[in-house]
This record gives C-alpha cells, structure tokens and sequence, in this order.
C-alpha cells in the first residue's frame, strides 16, 4: 500500500513536472477547493429540507403557479397564499437562494453588481420560464409528470439533489403537480420526510454528485486555461455578444449546480462581466443534466421544445439585464 | 460509485480540506479568509462519513445475527456489499408483500447477490406478482437504508417491516431516473492531487500567458518608510497615474521572475479574485542594475526607484511600467504568494 503509493506519487510528480501540467493541476484543485464549502453547504440545506421540513410547507399550494400569479398583474384570487408560495419556490430555486448568493459574493469579491445582477436576472428568468410551462401545459393537458420537471426547467433547486432533488423537482415540482399523480411524483412521495436517515444518504449522495459535477468543470477550466491558445481565449473573450454566447453554451454543457457555478465562472476571468453573467443565469436555466432529466421524464418531444426556449429566455434576461446593471 | 466508495471519498476530501487549513497551504489555492470555512466543511463532510459508516456498521451487525435471511450471502469485498444490500433489501421486499413466504425471499435476495444488475432482483420479484420498491433497486437513493434496517429487524418482530407504498415504477419500466454518481471520480482525483501531489502556487507560466491586469484606477497615499513596501498592483497604479507620488522615493517590490518579450527580465505577481484559477498577473519591467541571470520562477525581492520607462504587453499590448532597480535580493517564495 506504502509502496504502490510512492510510486504513484513517482509517476504523478513525473507527469506534473512541466509547468503545464502543474499550472493545470492547481487551477483544477482550486476551483475544487474554492467551490466545495458551497457544494456543501447546499446539499445539507437540501437534505435538511427533504428530511424534516413536511411537505405541505415546502411545496403547500403550487409554487410556481403563486410565483407567477405574483409577478403578473391579473393576480389570483388568494394573494397572499400565491405570495408565500412564489417566495418559497423562489427561495429554493437558484436565483434567490441565499447559499447560491453567498457563493457569487464570495466567487466574486468586490463585485456586488455581479450578485445583484444574477439575482434579478434569475428571478426574472424564472418567472418567465414558470409562465413558459404553465402556458405549454396548458395547451398540452395530462402531460406526465409535467408539473415534476417544471420546478427542474424554471430553475434548478439549490444544488437540487438530482432526480428527487427535494425542493426543485420532488418538493415544488410535485406538490404543483399534485394532481397528476404522476409515477415520478408518486416515487418520491414514498421516499418523501425519512428523518435522520434520509438527511445522512442526501447528504452524502448530494455532496458527491454535485461536488462531481464542480470537479468536472474545474477540469474543464483547468484544460482552457493552459491547452488553449492564449490568443484565442483573447479573441473568444473579447468578440462582445459572442463571448456571451460561448459562455452561456458552455453552461448548458457543463451543467455545474448553481452556487459552485459561480467559482468555475470566475475562473474563466478573462471574460468581461456580461459572459460571466450568461453563465451563471443560462447554467441553472437550461443545462444538459436538466435536459436528460426532462426527456425521461416527458419524453423527447416537449423537451426539445423546452430546452431552447429555456436557453433563449436566459440567454435574453442575461443580455438586457447585464446592460441595465453591470 | 458505490457507497462504500462514497463514502470513503468524504473521508478523504473532508480529511484534505482540514489538512490544507493545518499546512497553511490552502494559501495556494484561495484566500487566507476562506479557513474557516474550509475547516466547517472539512468538519461536515467527516461527521457524514462518520455516521454514514456507523450506520452501515451497526445495519451489517444486526443483519449478520439473522441468518434466516441473509445467511446464505457472502460479503465479497468491500465493494460488493452493495449487492448484498440490495439482496437483503429484495428479500424484505417479498417479505412485507407476500408474508413469510422465506423461501421466496431468499430466491430473491440470492438472484440479487448472483447477479451483477440489480435489475435482476426485480425480474426475481416479478413472477410472485410484485413489484420490488426503487428504493432497494437503486442503492444510492435515501429510502435505501431505512428499507435494509428493515430487513434486520422486521426477522424480530415481523409486524415492524413497512410495506411498498403501493405499485411503484420498478427499474424495469426505466421511470426513475438513476441517481448517477459517477462524477464524484472527479472529485476523487482532486483529492487524491491535493494529498499526493500538494500542488504549488502558480507561476511565472499562466502569468506569462496573459495580459497584465488593468491599473486600479484610484491610487492612494505612499506609506511612509524607505524603501517603501508596496505590491506590484500599487505600484503599477502608481506608475499609470503619472508616477509624481513615487517621485524621490525608494520601493520595495517582491515578485517573482518571468520571462519578457525578447527575454529580459520582468516582475510577476498574480493577483486573486476568489481562488487562484482565476488569477490575473501583473507584470513590472527591470532596468538598471540587474545581475547577470535571472532565472523564471525565482522569488526575488527588488529594491529600485520610478523610472518613466515604459514597456508593451506581449498578449494584451497593455504598457508595462518599469523600475529602475538599486538592489535584488533572491529569496523564498513568501507564505501568501498572491496578491489581492
């Protein structure tokens, strides 16, 4: 055990002996370092959430549908139920999160546009995307599970715990949907409030899936920021609508949950402020985990439709709001 | 990833962030402010593999006394108790749905633990006209414990099992999304970097491939004292707002050596934002008494005056300022090797 370890460590060193490799290594393990006390933070607040908080709190009337009633003007008939159920969904969805807020404070020091900025342009992305859905559902009635992913398209949940990611998909999602007694829904009932065993394998499970998916990006990070040419990082960086667009694709595909989205965002530090915005709003939005996600569970044909529109919507609020506040 | 393996990587990552905080070398990787939240999560992450492990400990110990269901099932290595799991969580399974049907339970448990695919243990279940509960086919999911605890106690006092809640999507049908968690390989990996292979500070290499960061547009008062400690970001402010308030005085400038353009000497300094990825350089050019070889990467603390001279950025075109240095001492690399 001693022995193969020193020599792993012999061919490791070797192998990170240029300062390449080394530079790529450092900046992999600091995002890593940089991000994980949020990943943390976030799966236990999640865990916490699906293990004892009951459901009727987190998810009581449709969440979504209350935000939306809140934020457009023919308010419903019980506002004040709509308000407290818009604030719940919104608290638990990435744009309002305090952890996810926190992490963008910390992510960029000295910068409180930024986290002001992710902050509108989350809400507003969510609300628009809540109307989005409502209005697709309604115009394809008896959609499976529809209500489920509608929490997970509007917005990823704080470090949402993955399919059952207990506020975003299994907690709002599917108290909106409660009447569809969807099969996902139904799942997650069962596993529904479990207590303390419940809190410990979220957290586990949360902590090294969303901690995964962070070391991904860093790994990411760290192969643009010393294989690609310099010149082009400049070129990409400086092209204006185009830097946005890159990075906001780049979110889509690297899928980092938001909160620990801000440190692999802050890394690419080359990218003037709008592109860091477009990745930290299109990310949580519409990424390529959500994507799979929602074709399992709504089949092909509405995802599809879902997606784009998803990534456009962020990609838009992104744009006008960085012009408004950055 | 199995959950032994998951759990065994909280133990390692809190175990990491701990001894980064203890070695002060989390100072390469973030902030000096970020310890006591390295050390909070570190804390949290050992307490969940704590218990985590507990939990397993005390659900093996109590399954190994009833040999009723389990006996017949070997544990194979660490990594396959899973299976195990899995076969216990079966047999509680046709237990709670079809009464003490034993010999079923343990057709069932006995086709999970022969078969890799846990999917098997459904296609077990399925002719006895029942449906096996996600939560024992995907081991990873939270319903998963509380199904195997279960199964130790309910061989005591049988009326304690909790039923399936009603027909559940099986893994056959393919509705539940699996929970992956392949990812946290990655994760390892960084682990695994930080432990074995204690990364260093970056260097004269990312410095040397970016543009040197824009002066801060503000400049404040020269502190007293002679030679006058100062980072390079001040004084590259300095010099790009005119240089009159350096005019007389003598700086102190700790950096690092990169190569120039046509590889003359400049001091380097990366500045962090919050972790070192992000990291911007900035560059100051040497002239006047330099020694013969300076080489990249070496500490060198520069004592040296103002000079107009001014130089051009190779990646960004940004000027460079110059200082005309009196004095340079090479020293070690100082416990804070960025600035902020």
């Amino acid at each position: 055990m001693v022995a193969a370890a020193i020599l792993l460590r012999g061919i490791l060193v070797d192998v990170t002996a240029t300062a390449q490799r080394s530079t790529f290594v450092t900046v992999f393990v600091s995002v890593v370092v940089a991000g994980l006390p949020f990943v943390v933070l976030a799966s236990v607040a999640v865990a916490a959430i699906a293990a004892f908080v009951p459901r009727a709190v987190v998810a009581g009337p449709p969440g979504l549908a209350g935000l939306v009633r809140v934020l457009t003007p023919s308010a419903g008939v019980s506002r004040r139920t709509a308000v407290v159920a818009g604030a719940t969904f919104l608290l638990a969805s990435p744009a309002a999160s305090p952890v996810v807020l926190a992490a963008t404070a910390v992510a960029f020091p000295g910068q409180p546009m930024m986290v002001l900025a992710r902050f509108v342009a989350g809400v507003v992305t969510t609300a628009a995307l809540g109307g989005l859905w409502l209005w697709l559902t309604a115009r394809t009635p008896g959609g499976p599970g529809a209500a489920a992913v509608a929490a997970g398209g509007a917005g990823d949940a704080v470090a949402a715990g993955g399919a059952g990611g207990a506020v975003a998909a299994g907690g709002v999602g599917s108290a909106a949907g409660a009447g569809t007694g969807s099969g996902a829904g139904a799942s997650r009932g069962a596993e529904g409030r479990g207590g303390w065993p419940v809190f410990w394998d979220r957290c586990r499970v949360d902590v090294v899936r969303a901690g995964g998916v962070l070391a991904i990006g860093a790994l990411a990070v760290a192969a643009f920021t010393v294989w690609l040419p310099a010149p082009w990082l400049d070129a990409i960086a400086h092209s204006g609508l185009f830097a946005v667009v890159a990075m906001a694709l780049l979110a889509f595909l690297l899928s980092v949950r938001a909160g620990a989205d801000a440190f692999v965002a802050a890394a690419l530090s080359r990218f003037p402020a709008p592109a860091l915005l477009a990745f930290l709003v299109v990310g949580p939005a519409a990424n390529l985990r959500l994507f799979t996600r929602q074709v399992a569970r709504l089949g092909p044909g509405l995802a599809v439709r879902f997606a784009p529109a998803a990534f456009l919507v962020a990609l838009v609020v992104t744009l006008v709001i960085g012009w408004v506040v950055l | 990833m199995r959950r032994y393996a998951q759990t065994a990587l909280l133990l390692l990552l809190g175990g990491m962030l701990l001894k980064l905080v203890v070695t002060n070398a989390h100072l390469r990787y973030v902030r000096g402010g970020y310890a006591p939240l390295l050390v909070l999560t570190g804390v949290v992450l050992l307490v969940v593999a704590a218990v985590t492990l507990w939990r397993d400990l005390r659900t093996d110990a109590i399954t190994r006394d009833d040999d009723t269901i389990a006996g017949g099932l070997k544990l194979d290595g660490i990594f396959g108790v899973d299976r195990q799991r899995a076969a216990r969580a079966a047999a509680e399974a046709a237990r709670a749905a079809g009464g003490d049907h034993r010999d079923r339970a343990l057709a069932a448990g006995r086709a999970a633990a022969a078969h890799e695919g846990l999917g098997e243990a459904a296609s077990a279940l399925e002719p006895a006209g029942m449906h096996a509960p996600t939560t024992a086919l995907e081991t990873v999911q939270p319903g998963g414990l509380s199904a195997v605890s279960g199964a130790g106690s309910v061989s005591r006092t049988p009326s304690t099992g909790s039923p399936p809640a009603g027909p559940l999507p099986g893994a056959i049908a393919g509705l539940p999304p699996r929970r992956r968690t392949s990812a946290g390989w990655a994760l390892l990996a960084a682990a695994l970097c930080v432990l074995v292979l204690a990364p260093p500070a970056l260097g004269s290499f990312p410095a040397v491939r970016a543009g040197s960061l824009d002066p801060a547009r503000s400049v404040g008062a020269v502190p007293e004292g002679d030679p006058v400690p100062m980072s390079l970001a001040e004084y590259a402010s300095h010099a790009a707002a005119g240089g009159q308030a350096l005019a007389g005085r003598r700086v102190r400038l700790v950096g690092f050596v990169i190569p120039g353009p046509r590889r003359e000497p400049y001091l380097a300094r990366l500045v962090m934002g919050c972790c070192a990825a992000g990291a911007q350089p900035v560059k100051i050019g040497l002239t006047g008494d330099l020694p013969g070889v300076l080489t990249a990467d070496t500490w060198v603390e520069v004592v040296g005056v103002y000079t107009e001279q001014v130089g051009r950025d190779p990646v960004s075109g940004a000027s460079i300022p110059y200082v005309s240095v009196v004095e340079v001492t090479t020293i070690e690399p100082p416990a804070q090797p960025y600035e902020f």
